[in-house]
């Protein structure tokens, strides 16, 4: 007999480049440099997300925002940000190894989630493109919805990261966890 | 547990927040003409009314940016929530 579906798939994505980038938005050469390099605006709305090309900013606050990129690039981007922004009151970080990120994906990933979270993850309030800073679990992650899909992207301290792993498999284990094995 | 509205995020869980305490306290403008106990008043005392409250929150586990809230400190409503810089929507918070 064929096993269900499940209803979570968790899964640790694979090292990824990541830019802490500060700066005032309010200075108009700082996000006009920072789009030369990247190719796009910041996001401007809080909680939201924007990508294009290789790289994936979010919003972290009014002047914060985290860069994505391929790992192998994240040395590349940081030092082109830095090179654009010579002179303004900013900050570029290379932070990739500071974290890690899992996937939490399935029709009842907001469940799991929801489990340890106080996000409003009703799926037409955290909508695609939405991400936030909270807490899961009582430790501090930023939570991205890249997309329609109901896949989540949680990114955890990695310090935080074999704690926060175990308890959203625990949490998933009733909706038939498909990663629990591995 | 209070649903606190963030200026920026939305109304988020007392959880992610930090309270720094009453807000609006200068910074006397000329210390060393203070004595002990006017500086010791400006370090430590603080209001603590039954009723409307001025405090100022961080939202430390989500965008990290401070503001202001109003609180009434007998039901925990929440009747105003400012940012940094703004005057109190009731006035007479300078
Ligand atoms: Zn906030």
């Amino acid at each position: 007999m064929a096993e269900p579906a499940p209803g979570v798939e968790l899964r640790i994505c694979p090292p990824r480049g990541r830019i802490d980038l500060r700066g005032d938005p309010a200075d108009p050469a700082f996000p006009t440099a920072v789009a030369g390099v990247l190719g796009f605006e910041l996001p401007s709305t809080p909680n939201t997300s924007r990508s294009a090309g290789a790289a994936t900013v979010l919003w972290l606050g009014p002047d914060a925002w985290l860069i994505e990129t391929e790992r192998a690039m994240e040395a590349a981007v940081a030092e082109r940000l830095a090179q654009a922004l010579p002179d303004l009151h900013c900050s570029v970080a290379a932070v990739g190894d500071g974290s890690v990120a899992f996937s939490v994906s399935g029709p009842r990933a907001a469940d799991v989630l929801a489990k340890g979270m106080t996000l409003d993850l009703d799926p037409a309030r955290f909508r695609a493109g939405h991400c936030a800073r909270s807490l899961l679990a009582r430790i501090p992650v930023l939570l991205h919805r890249p997309g329609d899909d109901f896949i989540y992207e949680v990114t955890a301290a990695r310090s935080y990261s074999e704690y926060a792993l175990d308890w959203l498999h625990d949490a998933a284990l009733e909706y038939g966890d498909a990663a629990g094995s591995s | 547990m209070l649903l606190i509205p963030c200026p920026w995020c939305g109304a988020r869980d007392e959880s992610e927040f930090t309270c720094g305490g009453e807000a609006h306290i200068r910074r006397p403008a000329d210390p060393d003409a203070l004595d002990d106990a006017h500086w010791a008043d400006y370090l430590f005392m603080r209001a603590n009314p039954k009723g409307s409250h001025r405090e100022r929150w961080c939202h430390s586990h989500g965008c990290g940016r401070w503001f202001n809230v109003e609180r009434d400190t007998v039901t925990h409503g929440i009747v105003s929530v400012y940012r940094m810089g703004e005057p109190p929507p009731g006035g007479d918070g300078s």
